[in-house]
């Protein structure tokens, strides 16, 4: 990162390289769709570039990066919420694809995630998906490491009540 | 069994020509930058230019309030309000780099200078009489609030040197230090020394600017997404 901000075309390009599959996940856990993830990720790397300035060594990374990707992730969240609110109501509803056979582990999981609040679907994805510590999502989401714990519990209670308690320790 | 993330999402990989064109786009733009300074260095600097803006924006209306108060109550009054801007710089400047550690939450530090500035003026001038309360006061007020005019922008502009990512929080933080410096500025020159008239209208600026501050925010958010 130091390397990058110095100029280093080929630390960018290893940058890149090293880190767009853990931020995809992150995209694609809280979106569920592959398509939009991929220009969230796209979108992400060129708010870096235009923030990398603010990156100061050596303080950790991660947090510093997935600050920004959360800021993406929420400008994403309101755009299509603004509009949405402008579309109009088709009268007949377009087809639905067939679902994925053999996918149906995914699917349920997804649609869990779907289930928890964003606040509490964002902590899950960090700390399960990206594999961040609870001080480094603290640090991203601009909070107190008390209250990721207290997120990530409640998203665990009612992951464990959306599975009925069956055997399925979260 | 443990928690565990499906492969499709565990094994997942973004596009490769996406890829691709984000690596060429950073090796095309590749150029250095020199990073922020530190938070502390930051935050003094904030500081300082905000002390030196109050003082100055206080000559141009004179220094009335400040001739008339005796030797403990400026040294308790103006330092108060120097440990409160050095609380909402630091909340600025925290604001303004992504994934900081957060000391000091803007609404906490609005709230607070909002509580310690009311009590202070309630034990140094403890005089509640309220003749020509709003008369007297619209004129405090106007004048708070039109200092805290060139400080918000001069705010803003410190912002736009970070990267803010949480709008309406570091807004609000902005206002609420914007109206700071009005407090600052009305304190050296007002010499109506009524615990009533300073928490109404001296105090009222923070309420007015830090308000203003998150609405901007917010409009800046609602704007960006």
């Amino acid at each position: 990162m130091a390397s990058y901000q110095h100029g280093d075309a080929v630390a960018a390009g290893l940058l890149v390289d090293a880190l767009s599959p853990q931020f995809f996940r992150f995209f694609l856990g809280q979106t569920r769709s592959r398509e939009l993830a991929d220009d969230l990720l796209q979108d992400f790397w060129l708010r870096i570039h235009s923030a990398r300035h603010t990156y100061r060594p050596p303080e950790p990374v991660l947090p510093w990066m997935y600050a920004i990707a959360r800021r993406v992730r929420i400008d994403q969240y309101r755009r299509s919420r603004n509009r949405s609110g402008r579309e109009v109501q088709m009268d007949k509803l377009p087809d639905v694809p067939a679902p994925n056979p053999g996918g149906a582990d995914n699917v349920d999981f997804e649609t869990l995630l779907a289930a928890l609040p964003e606040s509490q679907r964002e902590v899950v994805v960090m700390l399960k998906v990206s594999g961040l510590s609870v001080d480094e999502v603290a640090r991203a989401t601009g909070t107190s490491a008390g209250s990721v714990k207290q997120k990530a519990h409640r998203a665990y209670e009612k992951l464990r009540t959306l599975l009925g308690g069956a055997g399925h320790a979260v | 069994m443990p928690f565990e993330v499906p492969a499709r999402i565990a094994d997942a990989v973004p596009d490769s020509v996406r890829l691709v064109r984000i690596r060429k786009a950073f090796a095309e733009s590749a150029t250095s930058v020199r990073p922020l300074p530190s938070n502390t260095a930051m935050m003094l600097a904030c500081a300082g230019v905000f002390v030196a803006l109050a003082v100055v924006l206080a000559l141009l209306p004179g220094l009335d309030g400040f001739a008339k108060l005796s030797a403990v109550q400026a040294a308790i009054e103006y330092s108060l309000v120097l440990l409160l801007v050095l609380v909402l710089a630091g909340s600025v400047v925290e604001r303004m780099i992504p994934g900081s550690r957060r000391t000091v939450p803007p609404a906490v530090g609005v709230v607070l200078a909002i509580l310690l500035l009311s009590v202070t003026a309630s034990v140094l001038f403890p005089d509640f009489a309220t003749p020509d309360f709003v008369r007297q006061g619209m004129p405090c007020l106007r004048l708070g609030v039109l200092c805290a005019i060139p400080a918000g922008g001069l705010t803003g502009v410190m912002m736009r040197r970070g990267f803010v990512v949480e709008p309406v929080a570091a807004a609000l933080a902005g206002g609420g230090l914007a109206g700071l410096l009005g407090v600052g500025v009305l304190a050296l020159h007002c010499p109506i020394f009524n615990a009533a008239h300073i928490i109404a209208w001296h105090v009222g600026t923070i309420v007015v600017t830090s308000v203003f501050g998150a609405l901007i925010g917010g409009g800046r958010a609602r704007i960006r997404g």
